[in-house]
């Protein structure tokens, strides 16, 4: 039987009682400080903007700051992390006798070290998603604000101009028809220009509706309006956000897992120092019963 | 990444300025300018009806065009001036031109009727003393 250094078990057994408390707590860990940060700022402009490009402006954004960059750092050190814990399995199934305590023990400290990056992770994400909600629901009010808040006099007054602009549009060909109908007469400077601008405004509107940056979102088919795509997109983020409290809850089951795989390690450590064998430890020899055939002749 | 940073920002500077409209002060003022001189030879005692149907005819070619861009300017879309609230209000006074001939009645007809005044009003008027 292998004996261990009393010294080497202490240490086996505070390490491992250490990892089960942070594995245990480890989903609730964080950027405590220098949390890495994302202020998208919302403009005016930023209403004017397609639909389609306003999502892509805001992601732009989020790209070129701090907190993507803590994101994108977080992601390789999950995946080198994750290459250690394979390395560190396949290694300890190999290793035998002392080697494979110790490397079952910083497997299990790897893990731990695993579930807090993806704890970070999670944190990361759950602070974007927050973020996008939040800039979103801004842009949302300001639509709002654009759409609402007028006075009745100027509602009423625009019902008047656009009734102006329809009755002009039905009787234009009449009225030119009476004014320039003459050959004699000549159109005027305004009007030949209007017509010639005109016709140069409507094959750039053309060309602006068939453009690829100016499609309009649609849902199921049907195009939505600006304030529905943006609810569509606050719906997204929060969809993240559940998703993301599931998968702590995940995180969470990990962490139990490394946290009882810490006490196996260290019960079976502690077995081991002891040298004794769990079946024969169910036999009390203090049992009155089990003397008895000592005094039986 | 800055180069398509920038280019973002000039591109999202362009669409914005692309959208915002240039206000185009001044055609509510001129209509109601030529309106006035138009109103004014309609009434001119001191000229011959000849002349005065020519210079109303000139008028209307200019009232036309002024109209026009009066109706199609943004800068007065939903605007809460009174002088843009009573341009509005009635189209029929105000767009003489091109209400006189969807009425079919020439332009100072047009005017005198929105006024209240017209041939069987006049025709009707007696001369007396209060």
């Amino acid at each position: 039987m292998i004996r261990f250094s009393k010294h080497f078990t202490k240490s086996i057994l505070a390490t491992s009682a250490i990892v089960a408390v942070m594995a245990f707590s480890a989903p609730q860990m964080s950027f405590a400080a220098g949390t890495p940060e994302w202020n998208p700022t919302t403009s005016e402009r930023m209403i004017k903007l397609p639909s389609s490009y306003l999502k892509k402006a805001i992601d732009r954004d989020y790209a070129g700051s701090e907190l993507a960059g803590a994101m994108s750092d977080t992601k390789s050190q999950i995946g080198a992390k994750k290459q250690t814990l394979v390395d560190l399995q396949e290694a300890s199934e190999m290793a035998e006798g002392d080697v494979r305590t110790e490397l079952r023990h910083q497997f299990l400290v790897e893990k731990q070290a695993y579930i807090q990056l993806m704890g970070n992770e999670q944190d990361l994400e759950r602070q974007r998603a927050k973020t996008k909600i939040k800039v979103y629901n801004r842009l949302l009010t300001k639509l709002k604000r654009n759409g609402q808040g007028r006075e009745p006099m100027a509602a009423e007054i625009e019902a008047n101009q656009n009734n102006a602009l329809r009755r002009l549009e039905t009787a234009s060909v009449q009225v030119d028809m009476e004014m320039f109908g003459d050959p004699s007469v000549q159109q005027s400077k305004y009007s030949v220009d209007y017509t010639k601008n005109i016709a140069a405004i409507q094959s750039l509107q053309q060309a602006i509706n068939a453009h690829p940056m100016n499609q309009q979102p649609e849902l199921d088919g049907q195009p939505i309006s600006k304030q529905d795509y943006l609810r569509r997109l606050i719906q997204e983020s929060e969809t993240d956000l559940a998703i993301l409290d599931q998968e702590e809850g995940i995180l969470g089951f990990m962490a139990k897992l490394v946290a009882l795989d810490a006490m196996a390690l260290a019960d079976e450590v502690a077995e081991q120092n002891l040298g004794f064998d769990s079946e024969l430890n169910e036999e009390d020899p203090s049992e009155i019963t089990e003397s008895v055939a000592l005094f039986i002749n | 990444m800055s180069n398509i940073l920038k280019t973002s920002l000039i591109a999202g500077g362009l669409i914005a300025v692309a959208l915002t409209n240039v206000a185009n002060a001044g055609t509510l003022e001129n209509l109601e300018r030529e309106r006035a001189l138009t109103i004014e030879t309609m009434l001119d005692p001191s000229i011959t009806p000849s002349i005065r149907q020519q210079k109303v005819t000139s008028s209307t070619h200019r009232l036309v065009d002024l109209e026009r861009m009066v109706i199609r300017d943004p800068s007065l879309k939903g605007s809460t001036k009174p002088v843009v609230r009573v341009a509005f209000d009635n189209y029929d006074l105000t767009f003489m031109a091109h209400a006189s001939i969807e009425n079919q009645v020439n332009m100072t007809d047009q005017w005198l009727n929105q006024l209240g005044v017209s041939t069987a009003s006049l025709m009707d008027a007696r001369i007396g003393r209060r």
